[in-house]
């Protein structure tokens, strides 16, 4: 039997705390870059992603799925075994953030019009299912 | 039914409709309002007033949402008057989400908004989203019909991208020349939910036959 001092159990409270450490780190990671390119696509692309031609939409959208990717690991800290949820919600904040995305970039292309209002509803749809299944005890 | 009767049924249908879902969809839609830039174009704004109906509206399928009603479909009131007291419960919550963010949307636009042309749209998508959980729930007996009629509004909204340009419904600068060709064809789709609400709202065959030989 292992104790919560010995030996044993801290090696094994490290292997379980190493994934959600380095889940938490690279959700931040991840969430300060993609605000960083949503909010300033122009500094974004001059430091960091150094691609040309330069599409401000396009780095945007970048960021806005780095947002997506960064919450569904911070979410997957918070709730480990929830992986639905996790993956719904993570998802749903990356598609509210690439809807922004196409707010902010009405002028710069597209068809806004009609792409708006559907990554508005995919996006609602996508937080309300993961949040009804984060509420779900049993899963 | 007397409307005293009718009035009745408005507490308890407050208490068992799902209404909370339409404030998250407009908090949503608000959030993306503050985020552009005051005194934003027209189209801009429209275009977000649009999602943010889009979202009350799915939200707005779940009126019908009641896994209680094999308790409660005993009751002696009409099917209709059931559905139209619960309609109006989810209606006022409705509304007022959407109007928060439309007033939040003519304080951010350099322009006045189309509200009423808007209020069309609104109109329209919520009597779908109800014609699909209605038709649903009848035909599959479903007590959660909205799961289904909300995602149906976003098929619905994929396939309409799809219409050529003549037939449109996303028109979305009330300058431009075919913006009232686009709501008079929201106009007639609202008619038709309209009319696939209530007749999604019959009594049950065996009611009616039931009520006809209690009232010769």
């Amino acid at each position: 039997m292992t104790t919560a001092s010995s030996p044993a159990a801290r090696s094994a409270s490290r292997t379980r705390s190493f994934p959600r450490v380095v889940a938490l780190l690279g959700g931040v990671f991840l969430l300060l870059f993609g605000v960083r390119a949503m909010a300033a696509p122009q500094t974004f692309f001059d430091t960091v992603a150094l691609f040309q031609p330069y599409n401000q939409h396009f780095l945007q959208d970048i960021g806005a799925f780095q947002i997506g990717l960064g919450a569904v690991l911070l979410l997957g800290v918070a709730a480990p075994f929830k992986g639905l949820a996790v993956a719904l919600l993570g998802v749903g904040v990356g598609m509210a953030a690439h809807t922004l995305s196409h707010i902010v970039g009405t002028d710069l292309g597209g068809k806004p019009a009609s792409d708006i209002p559907t990554f508005a509803l995919l996006s609602a749809l996508l937080l309300a299912a993961g949040w009804q299944q984060w509420r779900d005890r049993r899963a | 039914m007397s409307p005293r009767r009718t009035l009745s049924l408005l507490p308890p249908a407050a208490r068992v409709v799902p209404l909370v879902a339409a404030v998250p969809a407009a908090v949503l839609g608000g959030a993306w309002l503050l985020l552009i830039r005051a005194d934003a174009p027209l189209h801009q704004v429209v275009s977000v007033v649009r999602g943010a109906t889009l979202m009350v509206s799915a939200a707005g399928a779940s009126v019908f949402d009641d896994p209680a009603t094999s308790i409660t479909q005993a009751t002696p009131a009409p099917v209709r008057v059931r559905a139209g007291t619960r309609i109006m419960v989810q209606l006022g919550v409705v509304v007022a989400a959407w109007s928060g963010v439309v007033a939040l949307a003519s304080w951010r636009s350099a322009e006045p908004l189309p509200v009423a042309l808007l209020f069309v749209e609104l109109a329209t998508l919520v009597t779908v989203g109800w014609a699909v959980a209605a038709w649903w729930r009848r035909g599959s007996g479903d007590l959660r019909a909205g799961h289904v009629a909300a995602p149906a509004l976003l098929v619905f909204f994929l396939a309409a991208r799809e219409l050529p340009q003549r037939l449109s419904l996303f028109t979305w600068d009330p300058a431009d020349g075919t913006w009232g060709a686009s709501q008079t064809r929201w106009v007639a789709l609202g008619a038709v939910a309209v009319a696939a609400v209530i007749t999604a709202l019959r009594e049950p065959l065996s009611r009616q036959r039931s009520r006809q030989q209690e009232d010769p």
